[in-house]
């Protein structure tokens, strides 16, 4: 993953747990020292060694910490120097989500060694939006769940996600209080 | 060209389209520019509203022809874009079709473009996407550069400052010493470099304990850098050391003057934890250009200034002058001669040593000379604390004691041989053996041999003192302490060295004789050697009065001009064989003055 992650990572740890904790993090998981730069891809070794460091620090549940992160990570980049990419991608919920995978083909451009996931909406109608999730990444599904809670907390849209398991991948569905997701042309 | 794409299409592939009716009224305008210009223009006269290069400036709708290539200046509030395009005209309208902005003066967030603005097909979204992703990442770096940088200062700083006193430490005094200086150089500004020593901080650390002397070297850290002002530099050099770097200062008094003012605040009295303690403080200055232009000469020169400092203005400041580079020259020649020194430079003359009950010469202490054959006789005060200085002591030592062993062979077997060993020569055992070995060469029985050492000596590395000094006792060569009562005088030695003989100070002998303080110090001192059974010998005896009183106090050897001054090995044992015939068991120092 592209060390974008990591440095939010590390401001999640720094903001909850303190300084003291990411130093502490690091040692965990023998990356003593490392500054991540954003723009550099580093292996997923690294990326879920911090995860487990973290989870043992923090002493949180693993999915519990993914979807913490997952929702960190949507204001991470909303409230960042990222915000105005965010804004890019729509300005409403259905806009954001149908434009997702064509944002991420975009991004590829510019961090080839990125591996992006699918979001594919499959339907949207009275308030329910479900996206099929796909990845050649496992283990991901809290951290998916938690994003698309937090992108339902960035647009307003008060609400649930739910989860299910299907061969053809994981689907997430969106339970939007608001009835009015639909966007003509959107799905 | 014909269009076949709905609006909708249309506008989602070219967010930026202009129509215009074939009068060069504008029609309508994609949606990505009507935010851009943040007003309707639909209407509008086109050449009223948009400049078009083609790439030279057109102004009416017949140069508009179909495919070509043009380029929109637009100017939206304080923003111009270039919006490149293609002409497509057809029969009831002309378009621009302008699909991307890469010519902008304005940042890209300031286009308010979205991902909805393009087909999915369009690469300008992928340019749209990076560049506020670049943006995002263009910070992020921008971030890290600045957190690298600051934890390196930070970290910088902590590895020059010294914890105890939160001034400059060593290290970092004299890279602040290099770069000042280089900026001394380049723009001709002044520059001077202090030492600063503390006097008697020793005896703070002895009396109050080692935690009053940490906050003495604390406050007296805050008061030089209150004195020093702004633009100087103050450092910690170790110890009780530290350094001043002043850049303000250009003239001789003012720099005298700041000495000064710093030696004054170091003499006020502390207050620590354990009491009120007092100290004092010499200083030495080297200025740029006149002592030196390299931070190693003017340290090292400014350090001699403070000798002198200590030495001869003790609690004042002193500026290194011509004066002190010519005594530099001359001890550089010095050292400079003992190194190329070849062994027959140097040779011994001897002084007796006089048992006070009966006036005979029991020993004789030889003293070391050199007669430079480039800078004539040197004295043995000036010649020894150089050797000592470069490391040649150990080799003259060596050359020295050969002399003297083979000398002292030609004696009566009843005169003793006093030989000074300098710290050197005590400072590691292998030195020690070399020593011993010589010992055990000449013939010379080991047993009327006595090496002389100073409370110096032992101050340096008591245990290795300790472990050289046994290995000479240990093969019967017995050990005097030199020059008791002017050093620390420490009781303690005594108990824990093997000491035979203590020679007390000539400072004492010079008032025994009016002083009633001295007199009394001496006579304590004679009646210690008693007590512990340790010889004593009294130096610097310069007349009868004095060889008198000291007879009466019971001194049992006594020393100095009165007796003899230094003599050649002829002359000695001349000396010997005359004056020790003469003296007898009845005959005591008083008759023989």
């Amino acid at each position: 993953m592209y060390g974008m992650v990591h440095t939010a990572a590390r401001s999640m740890v720094i903001e909850t747990l303190g300084e003291a904790a990411w130093r502490n993090v690091l040692e965990q998981a023998h990356l003593d020292g490392e500054n991540f730069i954003s723009c550099q891809n580093y292996s997923d070794d690294v990326t879920f060694a911090l995860l487990d460091a973290v989870t043992r620090i923090s002493g949180l549940a693993r999915e519990d910490l993914l979807k913490r992160f997952g929702r960190y990570w949507i204001g991470y980049t909303a409230n960042s120097s990222y915000g105005s990419m965010f804004k890019v991608g729509g300005n409403q919920l259905v806009t954001f989500l149908s434009n997702l995978n064509r944002m991420h083909a975009s991004v590829h451009t510019t961090m080839p060694a990125s591996r992006m996931p699918s979001f594919e909406m499959l339907r949207n109608e009275n308030g329910r939006i479900d996206i099929l999730y796909t990845s050649d990444r496992t283990g991901l599904t809290s951290f998916v769940e938690g994003l698309l809670e937090g992108l339902m907390d960035y647009f307003g849209e008060a609400g649930h996600v739910s989860h299910t398991s299907t061969p053809e991948g994981d689907i997430f569905a969106l339970h939007c209080l608001d009835k009015n997701t639909e966007m003509k042309g959107a799905a | 060209m014909p269009f076949t794409l709905n609006e909708e299409h249309f506008q989602r592939l070219f967010p930026a389209y202009v129509q215009l009716d074939l009068t060069g009224n504008i029609s309508a305008v994609g949606p990505s520019l009507k935010r851009l210009l943040d007003r309707d223009v639909t209407g509008r006269p086109f050449f009223e509203t948009f400049a078009v290069e083609t790439p030279r400036r057109v102004t009416a709708a017949e140069a508009l022809t179909d495919q070509r290539e043009v380029t929109l200046m637009i100017r939206s509030g304080k923003n111009h874009y270039r919006l490149r395009g293609i002409v497509v005209r057809n029969a009831e309208a002309i378009y621009l079709l302008v699909g991307h902005v890469p010519d902008v003066n304005a940042d890209e967030g300031s286009l308010q473009l979205t991902m909805s603005d393009f087909s999915p097909a369009d690469g300008s979204l992928d340019l749209l996407v990076a560049s506020h992703l670049r943006k995002g990442l263009l910070q992020d770096a921008k971030a890290l550069v600045e957190e690298l940088r600051e934890k390196s200062a930070e970290a910088d700083a902590l590895a020059h400052m010294d914890p105890l006193t939160s001034v400059t430490n060593r290290r970092g005094f004299f890279r602040k010493l290099e770069q000042l200086l280089a900026v001394a150089r380049a723009d001709d500004t002044p520059l001077t470099v202090g030492v600063i020593d503390l006097d008697g901080f020793k005896g703070v650390n002895d009396i109050f304990g080692h935690a009053a002397g940490d906050q003495l070297l604390f406050q007296s850290g805050a008061r030089v850098r209150a004195l020093a002002g702004p633009n100087s530099v103050v450092g910690r050099l170790g110890g009780d050391e530290f350094g001043i770097i002043l850049t303000d200062a250009s003239q001789e008094a003012d720099i005298l003057a700041i000495g000064q003012k710093i030696c004054e605040a170091l003499a006020e009295p502390f207050e620590v934890k354990e009491g009120v303690a007092r100290i004092g403080a010499s200083i030495g200055f080297a200025s740029f250009p006149e002592a030196g232009n390299t931070a190693e000469t003017l340290f090292e020169r400014a350090d001699y200034a403070l000798y002198h400092s200590k030495h001869s203005d003790r609690g004042r400041p002193v500026l290194f002058t011509c004066q002190h580079e010519r005594q530099i020259r001359y001890q550089s020649a010095i050292e400079q001669g003992l190194r190329d020194s070849a062994e027959d430079e140097f040779h011994l003359v001897y002084q007796p040593i006089i048992r006070a009950r009966d006036g005979k010469a029991t020993g004789v202490e030889a003293l070391a000379r050199w007669t430079s054959p480039v800078l004539g006789p040197i004295r043995p005060d000036v010649f020894i604390r150089a050797a000592e200085q470069n490391g040649a002591v150990c080799r003259l030592t060596r050359i020295l004691l050969r002399k003297a062993l083979a000398d002292a062979r030609m004696w009566p077997d009843d005169v003793q041989l006093s030989f000074n060993l300098s710290a050197l020569d005590l400072a590691s055992s292998e030195n020690a053996a070399l020593l011993q070995e010589i010992i055990r060469e000449s013939g010379f029985p080991p047993t009327r041999l006595m090496f002389e050492i100073t409370e110096t000596a032992i101050m340096q590395d008591f245990t290795r003192v300790l472990e050289c000094l046994a290995m000479f006792s240990e093969m019967g060569v017995r050990i005097a302490l030199d020059d008791f009562g002017t050093g620390y005088s420490s009781l303690a030695y005594l108990q824990k060295m093997p000491i035979d003989r203590l020679k007390i100070d000539r400072s004492f002998t010079l008032g025994v004789t009016n002083r009633r303080a001295t007199s009394s110090i001496m006579r304590s001192l004679v009646t210690l050697c008693r007590s512990l059974d340790v010889e004593c010998v009294v130096e610097g005896v310069s007349n009868a009065k004095q060889a008198e009183v000291l007879t009466d106090m019971g001194a049992p050897y006594l020393q100095g001009f009165h007796f003899s001054r230094a003599l050649t090995q002829n002359q000695l044992l001349g000396y010997l064989a005359s004056h020790n015939a003469s003296a007898g068991p009845s005959e005591d120092v008083r008759r023989t003055a």
